[in-house]
């Protein structure tokens, strides 16, 4: 198995504030992608930037493409994609201006393909920057992103504040830039329904820990959550579930294995989850 | 780099039109009211105020997080800095081509300038603008562009003291310490030319290991 | 090849394309040699996620009925009549069953129930 991206055991604190990154580690295989699912604060943005040194991490090893990228490593930098949840590009300039910029910095700058996507995301080529919607904005980063040879997207937050019509169209640009085997996404989202639609693995992460990482389809279909009640879930083994939580009533268990609890325990009902549950009973349930 | 100089410029065209309509303007002040020290002060004038802005530039591509998403670019942190450099001396150079406009109306009306009075007018100028870009870039990079007017305030006053300075040191060589003497001019445009190059070679450095959440 | 996604079922999204895709085999829609989309244009054609579709091209191949070559692409497979028979045993072994569970829970008899299944088999019964 061939990775896009490796993260292995990246660490990372800041003088004088609570929050570091503890022992994160992911790894993105070859021709996929992989939603990376936290709450505000869970450190999504700090992996990014320390992937992208920005920042520079305590310790750990990044490999992109199978290897390091240091400083000098410009080639490797060609040919990632990337999106910060933030306007990215000098608010004076408008998208036509930006792209005579980027044809003298990027090796595979490709014009046509990129007035072809600020069409069909419907981008104002010639109106500045500033005078943008954030969801202009984003769009035209992501046209970017797309338009210069990348074979690694890095997405924090491309699709937050679009709307659905806008949303589906991204998605659809997600896809078809996976049509080719060697290319790979990254993306960081509040939106999982989003996720849910196109990612092919998940990584959870939590106050700057990875709790989980799976398969997408085995999340939805293979995990669920199990209705108790106090008694039924006093005669659960520990080793059953992954987190519970009480709701009222009922205790709610996070499982991952559907069809081996069901017919362990046929009275108590489970139901399908959604990534949302899963994060939720994951940060907020008992262990 | 030419592609990032290219955007340096595209990001402060609409300070740089004003600062050019501007300073043509006070063009044509010298040649109106015939007045030395204020033909020298508009003269200096010119050669400062297009890097009056650089400070608010810095500032917005802070806060846009551009100069974030820049080194995700394919290309080496010190190209960053060399083409920030780069465009800082050709906005010091338009300064100076817009004070030759002024030269060129007082040669025009027929009113003729004392060789003294443009030394001295050139030499605060090009020491103004050239120390303000050499000392505010660096300390912005050290401690972020929040502060970026007075940073520009600050940097100015420093580089009148640096005249001053100048001034006091050169005192044996022009008769007494005399701020208007053309050596003191040409020394300290040499001197902060030097500085430039000191901070260049600072801000690499600064900026080598610099962090952008 | 059309298939049709429903994100409210409960039925897994890759069974709802291997399954679809078998039926297509199934009534002769696709036929032994008919080339399939890729996994990854297919993923982008209906909207899913690649995992998704190649979990349900890795089913259709273990069941036999595809073929996948690398650099050739998808194929419904040759082989696959013995399969398709197979398919439908598999059917109505599954509904027998079904079949056989609700007799015992409301006490029919075998007799009952047999006799039940021939007036099925010789007449549509409702």
């Amino acid at each position: 198995m061939r990775y896009s991206l490796e993260v292995s055991n990246l660490t990372k604190a800041y003088p004088g504030s609570d929050f570091r990154l503890d022992n994160v580690s992911l790894a993105v295989p070859q021709g996929s992608i992989m939603g990376f699912v936290g709450e505000n604060g869970s450190g999504k943005t700090t992996t990014i930037s320390c992937i992208l040194n920005t920042l520079k991490p305590d310790s750990g090893v990044i490999k992109i493409f199978g290897e390091e990228m240091t400083e000098e490593r410009t080639d490797i930098r060609d040919h990632i994609g990337v999106v910060f949840d933030a306007i990215n590009f000098p608010e004076a300039l408008t998208a036509n201006k930006l792209a005579s910029v980027f044809k003298d910095i990027y090796q595979h700058w490709d014009g046509g393909l990129f007035q072809h996507l600020l069409q069909r995301l419907q981008v104002p080529a010639d109106t500045r920057i500033k005078d943008l919607s954030r969801g202009m904005t984003m769009k035209l980063a992501t046209a970017v992103a797309l338009s210069h040879g990348a074979k690694l997207l890095l997405l924090d937050e491309a699709t937050s504040g679009l709307d659905p019509v806008v949303r589906e169209e991204m998605l659809d640009l997600f896809l078809e830039f996976v049509e080719d085997e060697e290319h790979s996404i990254l993306i960081s989202s509040h939106i999982t329904s989003d996720l849910e639609k196109i990612a092919d693995y998940i990584t959870f992460i939590h106050s700057g820990r990875i709790i989980l990482t799976e398969d997408k389809d085995i999340l939805l279909y293979q995990y669920g959550i199990a209705r108790c009640t106090a008694d039924q879930f006093q005669s659960l083994d520990k080793s059953e579930y992954l987190s519970s939580r009480k709701r009222g009533f009922q205790v709610d268990v996070l499982i991952s294995d559907k069809e081996g609890f069901s017919r362990r325990h046929r009275d108590i009902t489970v139901d399908n989850t959604t990534i949302d549950e899963i994060m939720l009973l994951l940060v907020k349930g008992d262990h | 780099m030419r592609g990032l100089v290219r955007n340096n410029f595209y990001s402060m065209s609409s300070n740089i039109y004003l600062s050019f309509i501007i300073a043509a303007v006070l063009a044509l002040v010298p040649a109106i009211f015939r007045e030395a020290l204020l033909t020298s002060m508009i003269l200096a004038v010119q050669i400062f105020i297009f890097v009056v802005n650089t400070g608010a530039s810095l500032r917005i591509d802070e806060t846009s997080k551009w100069s974030k998403f820049e080194l995700t670019l394919p290309i080496r942190r010190h190209t960053i800095v060399s083409a920030k450099y780069v465009s800082f001396a050709i906005l010091i150079l338009m300064g100076i081509l817009s004070s030759l406009l002024t030269l060129a109306a007082c040669y025009v009306t027929g009113l003729s300038l004392d060789p003294a009075i443009v030394t001295f007018s050139y030499g605060f100028g090009l020491t103004l603008a050239i120390t303000s870009v050499a000392l505010m870039y660096p300390i912005m990079l050290k401690i972020g562009t929040e502060k970026n007017e007075l940073i520009v305030f600050f940097c100015g006053f420093v580089a009148i003291g640096i005249m001053l300075l100048l001034a006091a040191l050169l005192a044996p060589f022009t008769g007494g310490m005399q701020f208007r003497h053309p050596l003191v001019s040409i020394v300290s445009a040499c001197t902060s030319m030097l500085l430039f190059i000191i901070s260049y070679l600072v801000s690499v450095r600064i900026h080598r290991t610099k962090e952008f959440r | 090849m059309e298939i049709i996604i429903s994100n409210n079922s409960s039925k897994p999204i890759y069974e709802q394309i291997s399954s679809q895709i078998k039926a297509l085999v199934m009534n002769g829609k696709l036929k032994p040699g008919d080339p399939i989309p890729s996994m990854r244009s297919l993923a982008k054609m209906i909207h899913v996620s690649v995992i998704t579709v190649q979990r349900a091209y890795e089913d259709l191949q273990r069941d036999g009925f595809i073929e996948t070559t690398v650099g050739r692409g998808s194929f419904i497979s040759a082989h696959h009549r013995n399969v398709i028979h197979e398919e439908h045993r598999r059917k109505m072994h599954e509904h027998l069953r079904l079949a056989v569970e609700a007799a015992r829970m409301s006490g029919t008899t075998l007799d009952e129930l047999t006799r039940l299944l021939v007036m099925c088999y010789e007449e549509d019964c409702q």
